[in-house]
C-alpha cells in the first residue's frame, strides 16, 4: 500500500511514521513536509510542499492508495489567519485534489480531527458531524472545525479522529514542547525554581473538578491511525465518512490530574478551583505564566465525550486510562526540561 | 481531447464565520469552481487570504466588504477595501458595490413606475444607511430614511433619523478612520440578542426595512416584517419563504433573475460580477467591464429585480364610502342600541358622525388579472355622513373629508382613490378634491355607465320579450334614451344605438337632439333614430328606456304608459324613477346600476351593501385601472366620454372583470324577481297598448 502523510514531522507524525515503516503490508510512504528533510527508510520518500498554498497540490504523487492528513496548527499563541491558513487552507488544497483521485479510484482519507471542535456547542454530537463553531477567539478549534466540516461534507471517503489532548509516549520518552498540561506542569516548575514556593500556600487551579481532561499518550494515537489504515471498512467501496472519538472519556477530571500531579512538583501546596473565571484574570495569568488564556477552554468547559463507536470499531486501540501512564507522563516531562539545560 | 479549464474563485465573506463552502457550476457556458471562506469580520485574515490567493485563483471576491459610505456629499472610502485591493497584485479582485447599484437603481425605478407613492412619507428604515445604494433614491421619493448603522457598529440602540444625523455619523466614522468603533465588531454585533431585538422593535415602527442578505441571513425571527416592504440586495430561497410565511407585504430583490443564476447556490451582487468579468476574459472579449455588463444584459434579456412575492407586486388603491342612510350608521358595531333611540337623538347622532374624521374601514384583497396576473389590493375608507348630511354640509368641509381620505391612502401606499356614492355627486364630481389630493382621483362615472348600459342589455335578454337579430348583436325593438344630450344621455345615446334597431332621443332641446342624431347616424347607419321632446308618446312601444337627466324630483315620464316587459333604465343621480314610481308597474323592470365581480380569489372584510364579493362598478373602475397600471384621474366631473367608457370596459374585460349583480330601486335584483316581472307583462301584453292609451286620454 502506498500511503501519503501530512504532518509526518510532527509530534504524532514522526510516532505514526515509525510504525509505517516497519509494517510489511505499506510499499512506501510519501512524506509531505515544508522542510528540507530526508529521512532514512527506503520506504519514505520526502516530497516538499507547503500544503496551504495553492499550487502545492501539484506536487502530489498521483498514486497513493489512501491519505493521513495529520498536519495542521496546533499553538494558542499564534493568531487566526495562521492557524486558518494551516488547518483550513491545507485541508482544503488536500481534499479537491481528493475529490479527483476519488472519481476513479477509491482513495480513503484518514484526518487527525479534535475533541475541541466540540467547544460551544450543544450536547449530543460527540462523534457526529458538526452543527455549531466554536468560537473564532480559540483560533485552533474553530479553522480545526471548519476543516472537519470541509472534510465531512466532501465526499471523499474515510474517517477522522477526534483526538483528546496528546500527551508523551506510554514508554516515558522525552516529549519535545510543553503545552496542554505539560504548560501547567511548568508553570508550577517555574514558581518553585524562582523560590517563592514557601509563600504560595494556595495553588490557584483555572478549571472545574469535575471536568474530564482526555489525555491520549501519542503513540496510542499513532496505532489508532496505523490499525484504521488497513481496517477493511475504510476500504469498502460503499462505506462513507465517519467520526470517532479518539480517547478515553474518563480520564482524567481536573480535580484527579491535579491531585495526582501538581504534589509531585509543589508537595505542600492546596490546591484552590477556580470554576468562573473573568476574561481580565485568564488576560493577566497569560502575561505572568505565558499560558495563552485559551487553554483553560480545555478545563473549563466540558465538551460530551462519548464515544462508543470508536470503542465499538477500534477494540485493540483502547486508549489507557491516565492512571495507567501516570510515571512515563511525568518522567517524559522531566526527561525534556533536562534535555533543555 | 483539449481540457477544458475551470475558473476557480475564492470567496472570502467576512459577515459570516465558521464554515468553507465549495460548489462547482456552469455560468454562461464557463465551468466555475467557488470556495467560499466565511471568516467573520477579520481583516487581518482576509488581507492574508487575499494575498495567498493572489496568483492561484482566477478571482477573488470579497464579499460583505463595501467600497465605501455615502450619504448625501459625505463620501468615505473603506480603508479596509483599500487594504484588500492592494494585497492582490495579479489576480483581479471583485466587490459587490458597482453592479449592485446599478441593479437596485434599476429595480427601484420600476417599482417606483408601477407604484408611484410607494416611498412617499414612508418610514424606511436601513439595517445600514451609509452603505446601502438605495438610500439617495429613496430619501429623494420622499421616504424617511432612518439608519441602524449605530446599533451595528457599536450596539447602542440610537436610531439615526434623516440624512443630517446619517451624515453626521459618517462624519465620525470618517475622522475616527476606521469601521468598527470602540473595538466592536458589525458581523458579530448582528447576532447579538440585545441588537436584535433593538432592531425588531424598529422594524415594528417602519413601513420598509431595507437590508443586506448577509445580514437577513443573521436575524432569528422574521416576524416583525408582517406587513412590511422589504428591500433587499438578494435572497435564497429559503430566505425568501420565511419572510413570505412571516407575512411581508413586498419583497424587492436587486438581483436579476436569470436561468443561468439560477444554477448558482451563492446569490450576491460580488460573486455575479466576479462570474460576468471572467465570462468577459474566458472570451477574450475587448469590450471593459461595463460595456461587457450591459451587453450581456442585452444580449440575454435580463429583467431588473425581482418583485414582489411569488404572485408579483402587489399594488394598492383605496376608496371612499359612506352611510347611505341613518340605518347603515347603526351597523357599526357598538351603535346598534340607536335604532330604537327617539328620532330626535338618531337626528342628532346622524349630525354629529358627519362631522367626524374620515376613518380606515376595511379592505378588498385578492383581486387578480386574469390575464396578467397583477394582484390589486383596495383599502376602503369611510366618511360617516348620509346623503342627507352632505347635501346640507359646505360642499369645501365634504372636499377636505376626501382629501384626508387621500392622504390617509396615500401613506398605505395606495395609487389611485376612487370616490364612491355620493361623494362622487356633491359639487364638482371629483375636480377640486383631485387637484389638491396628493394622489390622482376617479369617481367611477365612466364605468358606472358602461356597465349600467352592459346590465341594461343582459335584463333586456334576461326578460326575454325581445327578439334578437340573427347575429344575437341587437335588440329588434326600440330604446329610448331621456335626457339624450346631456353627458351621460350622449354616451348612454351612443352606446344603445349599437344594439338596437330603433331609437328616440328624448331631451328640451331640438338643436342639439338634431346634432347628436347626425353623430349617432354617423356611428350606427342602420339604426332608425328619432327626436322629440316628449318621451310619452313612444312610451307603449319602447322596450327600454334609458333616463339620464339633471331633473330635481320632477316627473319626466308617464310610467303608467310605460309597455309591459319593458326595462327602464335609470341612469340619473338623483334617480328619475322613484320607488314609489316603479311599485306603480310591477310589469316593468326598473335597473339602477349594473355591480361587478372582479376577477381573482376575492376578500372584502366590510359591508358595502352588496352581496360579497360584488362591488360597486365605480369601486372596480379603482381597481380595474390600478390592475391595468393606470394611475391618473380617469373619471372626473359629471361629464362621460365615449372614449373612457369604452376604454374602461375594455379594461374590464381583458381583467376578467363581470357583470354580478343589477340593483334596482329595492336592491338587487334576483332573478325571481325578473321571473315575476316576466309573468306579469306576459298577462299584460296581449291587450296592449289599448289599455295603457287610456290615462292621458282622460287626463286630457
Amino acid at each position: 500500500m502506498k500511503i501519503l502523510l501530512t504532518g509526518g514531522t510532527g509530534f504524532l507524525g514522526k510516532h505514526l511514521l515509525r510504525l509505517l515503516v516497519e509494517d510489511q503490508r505499506v510499499e512506501r510512504v510519501d512524506v509531505l513536509t515544508r522542510s528540507k528533510t530526508t529521512h532514512p527508510h527506503s520506504k519514505v520518500r520526502v516530497v516538499r510542499a507547503d500544503l496551504s498554498e495553492p499550487n502545492s497540490i501539484h506536487a502530489l504523487p498521483d498514486d497513493s492508495d489512501c491519505v493521513i492528513h495529520l498536519a495542521g496548527l496546533y499553538d494558542f499563541r499564534e493568531p487566526f489567519f495562521r492557524n486558518y491558513s494551516e488547518n483550513v487552507l491545507g485541508t482544503l488544497n488536500l481534499l479537491s485534489k481528493m475529490r479527483v483521485w476519488n472519481q476513479t479510484r477509491r482513495v480513503p482519507l484518514l484526518f487527525a480531527s479534535s475533541y475541541a471542535v466540540q467547544f460551544g456547542a450543544a450536547e449530543g454530537n460527540a462523534e457526529a458531524p458538526l452543527k455549531q463553531m466554536p468560537a473564532r477567539e480559540i483560533p485552533y478549534a474553530h479553522t480545526k472545525a471548519v476543516a472537519e466540516r470541509a472534510v465531512s461534507e466532501s465526499g471523499v471517503p474515510g474517517a477522522a479522529f477526534r483526538l483528546g489532548i496528546l500527551v508523551g509516549a506510554l514508554d516515558g520518552a522525552p516529549i519535545e514542547k510543553v503545552d496542554g498540561p505539560y504548560a501547567l506542569l511548568q508553570a508550577f516548575a517555574s514558581v518553585k525554581k524562582s523560590g517563592l514556593e514557601p509563600a504560595m500556600r494556595y495553588v490557584p487551579i483555572l478549571g472545574r473538578k469535575d471536568v474530564v481532561l482526555p489525555l491520549v499518550p501519542v503513540d496510542a494515537a499513532a496505532r489508532v491511525f496505523h490499525t484504521a489504515l488497513f481496517d477493511s471498512d475504510i476500504h469498502r467501496e460503499d462505506a462513507g465518512f465517519s467520526i470517532y472519538g479518539t480517547y478515553d472519556p474518563t480520564s482524567i477530571s481536573v480535580a484527579e490530574f491535579c491531585e495526582t500531579v501538581i504534589p509531585k512538583v509543589l508537595p505542600k501546596a492546596e490546591l484552590a478551583y477556580f470554576e468562573k473565571v473573568p476574561k481580565i484574570l485568564l488576560a493577566a495569568q497569560e502575561k505572568l505564566t505565558h499560558i495563552p488564556a485559551e487553554v483553560f477552554r480545555f478545563s473549563l468547559e466540558q465538551t460530551p465525550l462519548s464515544n462508543q463507536a470508536f470503542a465499538a470499531k477500534f477494540p485493540a486501540c483502547r486508549i489507557p486510562h491516565f492512571s495507567v501512564y501516570v510515571e512515563s507522563f511525568l518522567s517524559g516531562f522531566l526527561a525534556f526540561q533536562e534535555g533543555r539545560f | 481531447m483539449v481540457l477544458e479549464k475551470e475558473r476557480k474563485i475564492a470567496i472570502l465573506n467576512v459577515f459570516r464565520e465558521g464554515a468553507v463552502r465549495e460548489e462547482s457550476f456552469r455560468f454562461g457556458g464557463v465551468k466555475f469552481h467557488i470556495t467560499e471562506h466565511q471568516i467573520g469580520w477579520d481583516y487581518a485574515t482576509a488581507e492574508a487570504l487575499v494575498a495567498r490567493y493572489d496568483g492561484y485563483v482566477d478571482g477573488i471576491v470579497l464579499s460583505g466588504v463595501q467600497k465605501r459610505a455615502v450619504v448625501g456629499n459625505v463620501r468615505w472610502i473603506n480603508p479596509n477595501y483599500l487594504k484588500l485591493m492592494r494585497a492582490a497584485v495579479k489576480t483581479p479582485v471583485y466587490l459587490a458595490d458597482d453592479i449592485r447599484e446599478f441593479f437596485a437603481d434599476w429595480t427601484l425605478k420600476r417599482v417606483m413606475k408601477e407604484q408611484p407613492r410607494i416611498f412617499h412619507g414612508k418610514k424606511v428604515l436601513f439595517h445600514s444607511a451609509m452603505i446601502s445604494p438605495s438610500l439617495s433614491l429613496l430619501a429623494e421619493a420622499g421616504a424617511e430614511v432612518q439608519g441602524a448603522e449605530t446599533l451595528l457598529l457599536t450596539r447602542m440602540p440610537v436610531l439615526l433619523r434623516g440624512m443630517t444625523q446619517l451624515k453626521a455619523f459618517l462624519r465620525l466614522l470618517k475622522s475616527t478612520g476606521r469601521i468598527e468603533l470602540f473595538g466592536s465588531n458589525p458581523a458579530r454585533n448582528a447576532t447579538k440578542q440585545d441588537v436584535q431585538e433593538t432592531f425588531a422593535t424598529w422594524v415594528r415602527q417602519s413601513d420598509v426595512v431595507v437590508t443586506f442578505v448577509n445580514l437577513l441571513h443573521l436575524m432569528p425571527s422574521f416576524e416583525d416584517f408582517r406587513g412590511k416592504i422589504v428591500i433587499v440586495d438578494s435572497l435564497t430561497p429559503e430566505l425568501r419563504e420565511r419572510l413570505e410565511e412571516a407575512g411581508a407585504a413586498q419583497l424587492i430583490e436587486f438581483i436579476p433573475a436569470h436561468p443561468e443564476l439560477e444554477a448558482v447556490g451563492n446569490k450576491q451582487f460580488s460573486l455575479w460580477t466576479a462570474l460576468i468579468d471572467q465570462k468577459r476574459i474566458a472570451e477574450d472579449s475587448t469590450l471593459t467591464f461595463d460595456e461587457y455588463v450591459l451587453k450581456w444584459i442585452q444580449d440575454s434579456d435580463v429583467k431588473p429585480g425581482r418583485l414582489g412575492s411569488s404572485r408579483g407586486l402587489v399594488r394598492r388603491c383605496a376608496f371612499i364610502v359612506h352611510p347611505l342612510s341613518q340605518r347603515d350608521i347603526w351597523k357599526t358595531p357598538g351603535l346598534a342600541f340607536m335604532e330604537s333611540a327617539p328620532e330626535k337623538i338618531r337626528k342628532m347622532a346622524e349630525y354629529a358622525a358627519a362631522r367626524t374624521p374620515v376613518f380606515y374601514y376595511g379592505r378588498l384583497k385578492g383581486a387578480v388579472s386574469e390575464t396578467t396576473g397583477q394582484e390589486v389590493e383596495c383599502d376602503i375608507y369611510a366618511l360617516a355622513a348620509t346623503p342627507k348630511q352632505m347635501l346640507a354640509m359646505d360642499e369645501e368641509d365634504v372636499y377636505e373629508k376626501m382629501i384626508e381620505c387621500a392622504r390617509l391612502a396615500e401613506k398605505r401606499g395606495a395609487s389611485l382613490i376612487g370616490l364612491g356614492a355620493y361623494t362622487k355627486v356633491i359639487g364638482d364630481a371629483g375636480v377640486t378634491v383631485a387637484k389638491r389630493a396628493p394622489i390622482p382621483v376617479t369617481n367611477g362615472n365612466s364605468y358606472s355607465a358602461s356597465t349600467t348600459l352592459w346590465a341594461a342589455r343582459a335584463m333586456v335578454e334576461k326578460m326575454g320579450l325581445v327578439e334578437m337579430t340573427g347575429t344575437g348583436k341587437r335588440i329588434k325593438g326600440k330604446a329610448m334614451v331621456i335626457g339624450a344630450t346631456g353627458s351621460i344621455g350622449r354616451v348612454s345615446s351612443l352606446l344603445v344605438s349599437l344594439v338596437v334597431e330603433e331609437l328616440v332621443l328624448v331631451a328640451t332641446r331640438p338643436d342639439k337632439l338634431l346634432e347628436l342624431r347626425e353623430e349617432i347616424l354617423e356611428l350606427s347607419p342602420t339604426v332608425k333614430v328619432s327626436v322629440t321632446t316628449n318621451p310619452n308618446p313612444d312610451l307603449p312601444t319602447t322596450d327600454l328606456v334609458v333616463t339620464a337627466t339633471s331633473n330635481q324630483g320632477g316627473t319626466i315620464l308617464d310610467i303608467l304608459r310605460v309597455k309591459p316587459g319593458a326595462v327602464i333604465c335609470d341612469c340619473s343621480r338623483p334617480l328619475d324613477i322613484t320607488p314609489e314610481q316603479a311599485a306603480l308597474r310591477p310589469d316593468v323592470l326598473v335597473i339602477e346600476s349594473g355591480e361587478v365581480l372582479l376577477p381573482g380569489q376575492l376578500d372584502l372584510n366590510v359591508d358595502i351593501g352588496l352581496p360579497k364579493p360584488t362591488v360597486y362598478a365605480c369601486l372596480a373602475e379603482t381597481v380595474l385601472l390600478t390592475m391595468e397600471g393606470r394611475f391618473e384621474s380617469f373619471s372626473l366631473s359629471k361629464q362621460l366620454s365615449m372614449e373612457k367608457v369604452k376604454e374602461i370596459y375594455r379594461i374590464g374585460v381583458k381583467h376578467g372583470a363581470q357583470l354580478s349583480a343589477i340593483q334596482g330601486p329595492n336592491g338587487v335584483i334576483t332573478d325571481d324577481d325578473i321571473m315575476r316581472c316576466r309573468k306579469l307583462a306576459l298577462q299584460k301584453l296581449p291587450s296592449w297598448p289599448v289599455q295603457a292609451l287610456q290615462p292621458e286620454m282622460q287626463e286630457t
